[in-house]
């Protein structure tokens, strides 16, 4: 071969590679992977499995009359702590993103919500470590909320937990707290050039032989009747953790977590604090028995299994109680391209925490 | 702007190369040299704009010196020998300001308990490579070696931008003949072809291979508190390979853009990690520097021509000057130290007659240049220990969980003295890659080697493209999992 032949032919290569992948960025790929502003989200589901025409794209805003704390606001009155992961968190995004504010609003609570303490194991042990510390006492507080995604419930809750777990600090609840200022939804930047415009096309082209696309980490399904408000409203996406993590969900494993709770419970009790426990509900499982071909997907028994237990803790069934309101046809319980579940999901759970509080 | 960015590669390179070669064709030599000139320097300000006038000057100044020196100008009145030591003094003042001056201002705190405030100065890009260039041009002036250059072949000598910001520390010699060379005018398809070839392999090198021995490395030096015995070899192998990759790929990559302008660099790496001493190491690492070392440095102390205790000395002091050329502190003034140390002890043990077996002889050499480059990487005196200690069983020995799972028969031991067991900082991937690694510099020829017996066919060409996309990928990679916060 020519020495100007090759040099040619590589140079043009890369020219089209360049050229093409200029043309995928612009007609697909910059709506998954950018946002148009700081203030206007859409889901990490439509990102992560490169489905951009079911981006449900909103915009961060709150309407609601009391917020949970944030760092300007914190004073030593806190009624209630919240810890949990991306839920807790506000990372759904749009209307009001905390269900910690729909619970502040109805019930009038200051709300504090803490990240877990990096020397904890989960968010047990940064409880009991702020419990033995006498921060919970000092700030006088009278409930505790812990949340976590079903999925990782087993994993994070049934390793033992040190019940003796102590921190020698203080003023953990203002450092810490200081931490959470700001739940941070950017988008990391991302050029023109990457492999995410080739992602694109191998989903695309996959996604029309399995249910993720074969390589996709995002479930795409057909429902049975129409749930959210973008396109049909029939399809629902999913993560493949929500599928994996079943296997774990053993009436074992649930033991051990309703245990670890109880211990919890009781300790928190001494000083009369009531501990709630708020599973939210993954996606899959709320939907499944709407998929229509429901019969290839796995049943979780999780919710049926610690439903059935004994607990000295404040239960909040999502499960129960957002299937209720899928019953009635409302739509959005969930965003259609979010894991999160949507500000309808955290309104109504929050109007059942307030009457299980009996506020 | 990096060799490995888009800027660079899609941009500033082909727009350079056509725009140079397009003077060309109309017989502007000048007007092309010119512009190579101007790119070079829009590339060097690039970084930071304000750099520019001190290249410049420098340039400018040296040129000045230099063509003073040679034979030309021998109606000077000034003494050559001074003039000679006021360039020389001057370039290593310049060097010795900016990147030296916070380094004796804290000794000088530290040893008088003063308390002269730092100058806190950046350090203009480059300057410790032109300005070691333009110091074997002052002395090789000096020494009548030189002719008269223009000076737009001299400015683009001193700025040619493959080789400005991370070397091949270039000789005039070897350059200057080939920027006046007119048969260098005119594209030739047969370096452009190997241009590529080796800028794609240098930009494989770096983006894919130095960039993920740099996730292992960075964290056991800088962020990891205690690195126990696998984690601290996963550490120190890593930077040994990262360094490697990383410079090697950038030498490569820079011979890559030379070769398009018909420029042929000198090769830096020559398989240094396949040494079987450290003599034959340093003939094959950083081979530039080790060449200006020796001819400006170690041969006018003497070399060996002054006895045994002379040469000793002189291979203590040019391996510390160049330690120190590398970083403004006592880690890499010790990491010279113990370079030159090997080489006085390499030296006697030849003198001796001794030999070694060739296996056991690289074992011996590649360790020690694996544990002597900890202190090169190591910020801090305490990252230093806190890696060696790990390396050595200090900080206990922790397994990973699969290869835990796999040692079950030592499960109830493990279950009894669990302060030696437990998870790995970074799991088993690392160490596969190590493995890798070791096969790529032991056994497989070097980019240079490939490229000398390099000859255009149908697979070479899609393996390159295939190189290439893949590698350009890999400069802005899109993981699923930043964005999905749990």
């Amino acid at each position: 071969m020519k020495y100007k032949n090759f040099s040619a032919v590589l140079f043009f290569s890369l020219v089209f590679f360049v050229a093409l992948n200029f043309i995928i960025w612009e007609s697909a790929t910059k709506d998954i992977l950018t946002r148009k502003n700081t203030d206007t989200i859409t889901g990490d589901m439509s990102r992560m499995g490169y489905l951009p025409g079911l981006n449900h794209e909103r915009v961060n805003e709150n309407n609601l009359s009391k917020k949970h704390m944030n760092y300007y606001d914190f004073s030593s009155n806190i009624d209630m702590i919240t810890v949990g992961d991306s839920f807790s968190h506000g990372m759904a995004g749009g209307l009001n993103r905390f269900y910690q504010d729909y619970i502040a609003t109805y019930t009038g609570l200051n709300i504090l919500n803490l990240q877990q303490i990096p020397a904890s194991r989960n968010y047990l042990e940064t409880i009991v470590m702020l419990y033995n510390n006498g921060e919970l006492k000092r700030s006088k507080v009278k409930y505790i909320l812990v949340e976590s995604t079903q999925r990782k419930i087993v994993t994070r809750f049934s390793i033992p937990v040190d019940f003796n777990a102590d921190l020698a600090q203080n003023n953990i609840l203002e450092e810490n707290f200081k931490k959470v200022g700001n739940d941070s939804l950017q988008l990391p930047q991302v050029d023109f050039i990457n492999n995410g415009n080739f992602k694109y096309l191998a989903y695309s082209f996959f996604y029309n032989f399995s249910p993720n696309g074969f390589i996709s980490n995002v479930y795409k399904v057909k429902l049975q009747n129409s749930f959210f408000s973008i396109g049909k409203g029939d399809d629902l996406l999913f993560y493949k953790s929500d599928l994996k993590a079943i296997s774990k969900n053993t009436e074992e494993n649930i033991v051990e977590v309703n245990e670890n709770l109880n211990k919890l419970a009781e300790l928190l009790k001494k000083d009369d604090i009531k501990l709630i426990f708020m599973p939210a509900v993954a996606k899959y499982d709320l939907y499944r028995d709407y998929i229509k071909d429901k019969q290839s997907y796995p049943k979780d028994p999780f919710f049926d299994i610690l439903r059935g237990l004994k607990k000295d803790y404040i239960f909040i069934d999502t499960k129960d109680l957002l299937l209720k309101e899928l019953q009635k046809g409302v739509k959005d319980i969930f965003y259609i391209d979010d894991t999160h579940w949507s500000y309808k999901a955290s309104a109504i759970i929050s109007k059942d925490i307030k009457e299980k509080l009996e506020l | 702007m990096l060799f490995n960015s888009y800027e660079y590669i899609f941009l500033f390179l082909p727009i350079t190369f056509f725009v140079y070669f397009f003077l060309l064709s109309k017989r502007l030599v000048v007007g092309a040299k010119g512009f190579l000139v101007f790119a070079s320097l829009f590339f060097y300000s690039w970084w930071n704009i304000a750099y520019l006038p001190i290249i410049l000057s420098s340039m400018l100044f040296n040129y000045v010196i230099g063509n003073s020196l040679n034979d030309n100008y021998a109606k000077s009145k000034i003494n050559k020998k001074t003039l000679l030591s006021i360039g020389i003094i001057s370039n290593l003042a310049l060097l010795g300001y900016f990147k030296y001056a916070d380094f004796f201002i804290e000794n000088f705190n530290f040893t008088f308990e003063g308390s002269v405030p730092l100058l806190h100065l950046a350090l203009p890009l480059a300057i410790s490579f032109f300005t070691f260039q333009q110091i074997a041009y002052l002395v090789d002036s000096y020494r009548k070696e030189t002719k008269e250059y223009d000076f737009l072949n001299y400015a683009l000598f001193v700025t040619f931008f493959p080789q400005l910001i991370a070397g091949p520390i270039v000789h005039h010699k070897q350059m200057m003949p080939q920027f006046a060379s007119r048969w260098n005018l005119v594209k030739n398809y047969k370096n452009i072809a190997l241009g590529l070839f080796i800028f794609s392999i240098g930009l494989f090198k770096k983006v894919v291979i130095a960039d993920y021995f740099a996730t292992v490395a960075t964290p056991g030096f800088d962020t990891a508190a205690v690195l126990t015995f696998f984690e601290a070899w996963a550490t120190s192998l890593s930077y040994t390979f990262q360094l490697y990759f990383d410079f090697s790929g950038y030498t490569d990559m820079a011979i890559g853009a030379a070769l398009l302008f018909n420029i042929k660099l000198p090769i830096n790496f020559n398989s240094p990690y396949k040494a079987k001493d450290i003599q034959d190491f340093w003939r094959r690492w950083h081979i530039t520097l080790s060449n200006f070392l020796r001819d400006y440095i170690y041969i006018p102390l003497g070399g060996n021509r002054k006895g045994n205790f002379r040469t000793y000395n002189n291979l203590m002091i040019t391996f510390i000057l160049g330690g120190l050329w590398h970083g403004a502190g006592w880690t890499f003034v010790f990491w010279g130290f113990l370079h030159g140390a090997a080489l006085v002890i390499h030296r006697f043990w030849k003198k001796l007659g001794f030999t070694m077996n060739s296996i056991a002889a690289w074992f011996i050499t590649f360790n020690f240049i694996n544990i002597a480059w900890v202190f090169f990487r190591a910020k801090e005196w305490d990252d230093a220990i806190k890696v060696l200690k790990g390396m050595f069983g200090f900080s206990g020995i922790v397994f990973s969980d699969k290869a835990l799972a796999k040692i079950s028969f030592m499960q109830e031991y493990i279950a009894t003295h669990q302060e030696f067991f437990g998870r790995l900082m970074f799991g088993s991937t690392p160490f596969s890659m190590l493995i890798v690694a070791f096969i790529i510099v032991l056994k497989f020829k070097n980019s240079n080697e490939y490229k000398d017996s390099f000859i255009p066919s149908y697979k070479w060409l899609l393996l390159l493209i295939a190189v290439d996309i893949y590698t350009v990928l890999n400069l802005s990679k899109v993981t699923e999992f930043l964005y999905f916060n749990f």
